[in-house]
C-alpha cells in the first residue's frame, strides 16, 4: 500500500513521513500569509494536528501538498482574525521596523495599518496578489478557491484598501 | 476635486510599507509536538461539536425526561 493510502487509513508512521516531507511548505506558507514566522511553529503543529483529524475524508490520488496548503491557509485566516481582536482589544499599533527617514516610516506604518483593517480573507489574497505578485491560478490553487472568487476578492481588497488610505490621509 | 491613488501607485506603497515576510526556519524539530497532539488529541472542540452540546443540554432543561434518554448514550 502506498504512502498516501496508508496515510488516509491513519498510519501515524506514514503521517511522519508526509509530515517530514512537507512541514517545511507549510511552515513557510503559513509564515507567508499570517506575516508572523514567530507564530509559525505553533500554527504548523495545529495545520498537521487538522490534517491527521482528516485522514479519513482524504483522497489518495489527489496532491497531497496542496490539501496540506488548503488546511494551511485556513488555519492562517483563522489565526489573522484571532489577531485582529487582539489588536483591536490592545489598540496595537504596528512596529514602525528599523530607522529610515521619519517621514517614510511614518507613511509605512500608516499604509500597514491600512493594510491591517482589510478583513482576514481579502488580506490574504491582497498579499499574495499585490505585495508578492502571483498569479491569480496560483493563488486560486493555493486557497482552494475559483479563480473568480480571487478576482473578487483582489478588487474588493484594492478597494477596501483605498479607502483605508484614505482614511489615513494617504490619496 | 476628489483624488484617488491608481491601482498601480497602491501596490507600490504598499510593496514598500509591507514587504514580503522570509518564513525562516523551524526553532526545533515540531513532529514531538505534532505526535503529542495526536495522540493525546488536544485540538480546539470543532464548532459543531460545542453547538451540539448546547443544544443537547437546552433539550434537557427543556425537557428534562429526555435527560435520561441523553445519558444512556454515555
Amino acid at each position: 500500500m502506498d504512502l498516501l493510502q496508508r496515510f488516509a487509513r491513519g498510519d501515524l508512521e506514514a503521517f511522519e513521513e508526509l509530515f517530514r516531507q512537507f512541514h517545511r511548505d507549510v511552515r513557510g506558507w503559513l509564515a507567508r500569509l499570517t506575516r508572523d514566522p514567530a507564530a509559525a511553529d505553533d500554527l504548523t503543529v495545529e495545520v498537521f494536528w487538522r490534517i491527521y483529524r482528516a485522514h479519513a475524508r482524504f483522497d489518495p490520488a489527489r496532491s497531497f501538498g496542496a490539501w496540506a496548503r488548503q488546511i494551511a491557509s485556513n488555519a492562517a485566516i483563522d489565526h489573522l482574525r484571532r489577531a485582529a481582536r487582539e489588536r483591536a482589544a490592545a489598540s496595537f499599533a504596528p512596529d514602525p521596523g528599523p530607522p529610515d527617514s521619519a517621514a517614510r516610516r511614518n507613511l509605512n506604518v500608516r499604509i500597514e495599518r491600512a493594510f491591517l483593517t482589510l478583513p482576514p480573507k481579502l488580506r490574504v489574497v491582497a498579499d499574495l496578489a499585490f505585495v508578492e505578485n502571483w498569479p491569480q491560478e496560483e493563488i486560486a490553487a493555493a486557497l482552494g478557491i475559483s479563480r473568480s472568487a480571487v478576482k473578487a476578492r483582489a478588487f474588493r481588497a484594492m478597494n477596501r484598501l483605498k479607502v483605508a488610505l484614505k482614511r489615513e490621509g494617504i490619496e | 476635486m476628489i483624488r484617488t491613488l491608481s491601482d498601480e501607485k497602491t501596490i507600490e506603497l504598499l510593496r514598500e510599507a509591507v514587504p514580503a515576510v522570509a518564513p525562516g526556519q523551524p526553532d526545533a524539530d515540531l513532529w514531538p509536538a505534532v505526535k503529542d497532539r495526536v495522540i493525546h488529541g488536544q485540538g480546539r472542540p470543532v464548532t459543531a461539536d460545542l453547538l451540539l452540546v448546547v443544544v443537547l443540554v437546552l433539550l434537557c432543561l427543556l425537557r428534562p425526561s429526555l435527560a435520561a434518554i441523553v445519558f444512556l448514550h454515555f
